[in-house]
């Protein structure tokens, strides 16, 4: 596939922002597990998390392509930067923008879009992780309102939203039938932030529980219909694997650059490293794994595009980009040698920020069962 | 029956340090590692046992153990806390052994009874590239070289009382005995991305002086020497990896087992039945690999190809395994209240300490190929 010029310029643009404005912030952010304020609000001016979302709803107005460009190159210099702009856009700017009416969409999608408002995606709880038809928070509508109750956790940027989609069943023992999605905004009675979780890596995004206890929501803050729930979080995720897979490309390809600049610029015994023919196979497998994962990853984002199935295509191109995202970074850290476990390097972070792209929105055991039900049926 | 076979006296080395691991080790382990915190009190600890100078020859104090037996210490440790184990396999195989071998008995006298009565020895690593931005000068004085520079990696640098510095050239070998108050050497903490209770330090050096007198090893043809001095440490460092994939499974069967998703078990799943199955496997490869290796010197025999076999295999397995119980896991095995996470950082810092694939993979081949 060829990159249009609209396309070309776009990425150039946003590569730009990466290396000036991301990338120094990148460790600092690791470090001090600092969630960017800064850097979330800049990608708001930028236009970036409503890139595939219609101008008349705060967007840009471009589309998807466009959007696992962005995310792509965000990665590729900070992860945690990565996963808020991945988990905002397609996570909670996604599920208002495909099921949400006209005034839900004017009150949420808008700022979301625009990001004057902080958006997150309340799926995952203790017991319902890869299984969500487990979903125990429950949702009883009340005359006008729902009344919420339930835990949910690993909800990324949970603590610093401003406006949270979540799943919620009207009775357990429905299963997938029973679950609906609801908005629920930061400030409701009865909704708080839980525990803030310490993680291996993108430590600089925030990841949390959220706890409802007797939450009242008015009924309009229902998504769809009642039961839409599990259709509503499987068409969001089908586009969340599209930026779960270009972040971990992303970090790959960061992985690469910076392991490139250390063969080009080091040598071993009077040797340039990058004369090494050891060290030549190993950038040549992760630099042709790394191709063919944007294939697929670009593939399934024009397929969203033109309105066509991408069931197969985003679930490959997530297990693929993270499975040789994790051979790439754990490559570049060995091509690195000891130094690359130190914080000299960038590379022993891109390891840890990547081994989350084989576990979030779907693992890759996830990823697996789906694509092997497109390509053999049910 | 098993390929390894452990004497009565192996069985009680394991099962004392396995004891020692759970009530000592386990309750610190996840915290030393958390604030990068060298665990004085316990390495005090594990001086009082003489556990840090386990290959010694009594005659210096030492317990004198065979390397099978230091293995055997080494996995019981690092299934609980593998920044420990490390402190032992440097104290052993880094600073003791090279001495034992190749140091004069004046040193010999001074330096193995202090291990084995308790002091902690650090080692100095070479660095691995000549880096573009670094400048490492080596001055000849009339009976000594002053040397002024960087080194990335000083191993149990934190508490160690001297130190081993090694100096490579293509003509010779140097292996130098530092007190930690000599002149000329500032100590830095680390931040790794594992192993952060293991005391590693970065080095600057100014005007060191580095005296003839306490230096062995003045010649080396081919590296040998050196080689083999590694060769050594690689048997201990494999154990290390070993433990940790070990204790990656034991916590993942255990998980897989309590974790219920679609309404039954994970466990029962055969994806990761096949995770677990494809984990065993390559442990017990390890295992054999680890236990051949150290036999091959207890008996005498050449070991060079073996623990370099043995150290590549498990490193590499370390980290496959630390990956993939993060896996079995979900998301529960990113989040630091679980132990996954550590294991697999462990397990990486490991499979590069004081060891190059490439490298290893290079000799290996020459010596299929001589």
């Amino acid at each position: 596939m060829i990159l249009s010029d609209k396309h070309l310029k776009f990425r150039e643009k946003i590569r730009q922002f990466a290396d000036e404005v991301v990338a120094p912030r990148a460790i600092e952010l690791d470090l001090n597990s600092e969630f960017p304020h800064d850097l979330v609000k800049k990608m708001g001016e930028m236009g970036l998390y409503g890139l595939y979302v219609p101008e008349k709803f705060g967007g840009s107005g471009k589309d998807t392509l466009s959007y696992a460009i962005a995310v792509e190159e965000v990665s590729r210099a900070c992860g945690s930067t990565g996963i808020f702009l991945a988990a905002h856009t397609s996570l909670a700017v996604s599920p208002i923008y495909l099921a949400g009416n006209e005034s839900q969409k004017q009150k949420w999608l808008i700022p979301l879009a625009k990001g004057e408002k902080i958006g997150s995606f309340g799926l995952t709880e203790p017991n319902a992780g890869s299984d969500a038809s487990g979903t125990r928070t429950i949702a009883k509508l009340v005359n006008d309102e729902y009344i919420i109750n339930g835990d949910k956790c690993f909800i990324t940027s949970g603590h610093v939203s401003d406006i949270i989609v979540i799943t919620a069943t009207k009775d357990p023992s429905l299963g997938y039938k029973g679950i609906s999605a609801f908005v629920v905004e930061k400030g409701t009675p009865g909704f708080s932030p839980g525990k803030e979780e310490d993680k291996l890596g993108l430590r600089g995004s925030i990841t949390s529980e959220l706890i409802f206890e007797d939450c009242k929501i008015p009924k309009e803050n229902l998504l769809g219909n009642e039961g839409d729930g599990f259709k509503i979080f499987m068409q969001t995720l089908d586009g969340g694997r599209i930026s779960i897979g270009a972040l971990a490309l992303g970090i790959a390809q960061g992985a690469l650059e910076h392991t490139i600049k250390f063969v080009r610029s080091n040598t071993i015994s009077g040797k340039p490293l990058y004369k090494e023919q050891s060290i030549q196979s190993k950038i040549a497998e992760i630099g042709t794994e790394i191709e063919a994962a944007r294939l697929l990853i670009y593939q399934a984002a024009e397929l969203k595009d033109a309105g066509k199935p991408l069931t197969k295509v985003a679930a490959m191109g997530k297990y693929y980009a993270s499975l040789i995202g994790m051979k790439a970074t754990n490559t570049a850290i060995e091509l690195h040698g000891m130094l690359g476990l130190t914080k000299k390097y960038p590379v022993e972070r891109f390891i840890r920020d990547e081994k989350l792209m084989e576990i979030g929105e779907g693992t890759s055991e996830i990823q697996k069962i789906v694509i092997a039900r497109e390509i053999l049926g049910k | 029956m098993s390929l390894i076979r452990f004497n009565n006296e192996q069985k009680m080395i394991r099962d004392e340090f396995r004891k020692f691991a759970t009530s000592e080790l386990e309750p610190i382990a996840e915290e030393i590692e958390k604030n990068g915190v060298f665990p004085k009190e316990i390495v005090n600890k594990l001086s009082e046992l003489g556990l840090l100078g386990l290959i010694i020859p009594e005659k210096y104090g030492g317990v004198e153990l065979d390397v099978t037996s230091l293995c055997i210490a080494v996995e019981e440790i690092s299934k609980v806390c593998a920044s420990i184990a490390t402190i032992l396999v440097v104290n052993n195989c880094m600073v003791a052994y090279p001495l034992m071998k190749y140091g004069e008995e004046t040193l010999k006298e001074k330096y193995l009874n202090k291990l084995a009565e308790g002091e902690i020895g650090g080692f100095i690593c070479e660095p691995e590239f000549d880096l573009s931005e670094e400048k490492n000068d080596l001055k000849a004085d009339e009976n000594d070289f002053i040397f002024s520079g960087h080194r990335e990696f000083v191993l149990n640098g934190e508490a160690a009382n001297f130190y081993l510095m090694p100096i490579n050239t293509p003509e010779y070998t140097k292996y130098y005995i530092l007190d930690n108050d000599a002149k000329g050497i500032l100590l830095s903490q680390k931040n790794l991305l594992g192993m952060r209770a293991a005391g590693f330090m970065n080095a600057e050096f100014q005007d060191l002086k580095l005296n003839n007198e306490t230096c062995f090893i003045t010649e080396d043809n081919n590296q040998k020497i050196q080689s083999e001095i590694r060769d050594y440490a690689n048997i201990g460092f494999s154990a290390i990896s070993s433990g940790i994939a070990q204790a990656a499974l034991e916590t993942s069967i255990k998980y897989s087992k309590d974790r219920v998703q679609f309404g039954r078990p994970i466990s029962k799943f055969p994806m990761i039945q096949e995770m677990l199955a494809e984990m065993k496997m390559k442990i017990e490869t390890a295992r054999l690999l680890v236990y051949d290796a150290a036999s091959k010197i207890d008996k005498g025999e050449d070991f060079s190809v073996q623990s370099k076999i043995a150290r590549l295999y498990c490193g590499e397995i370390g980290v496959f395994v630390g990956l993939n119980a993060i896996q079995v896991h979900g998301g529960y095995g990113y989040m630091k209240d679980y132990p996954l996470e550590r294991y697999f950082r462990d397990a990486k810092v490991l499979q590069l300490l004081e060891a190059s694939p490439r490298i290893f993979k290079s000799k290996i081949a020459s010596e299929l190929l001589k």
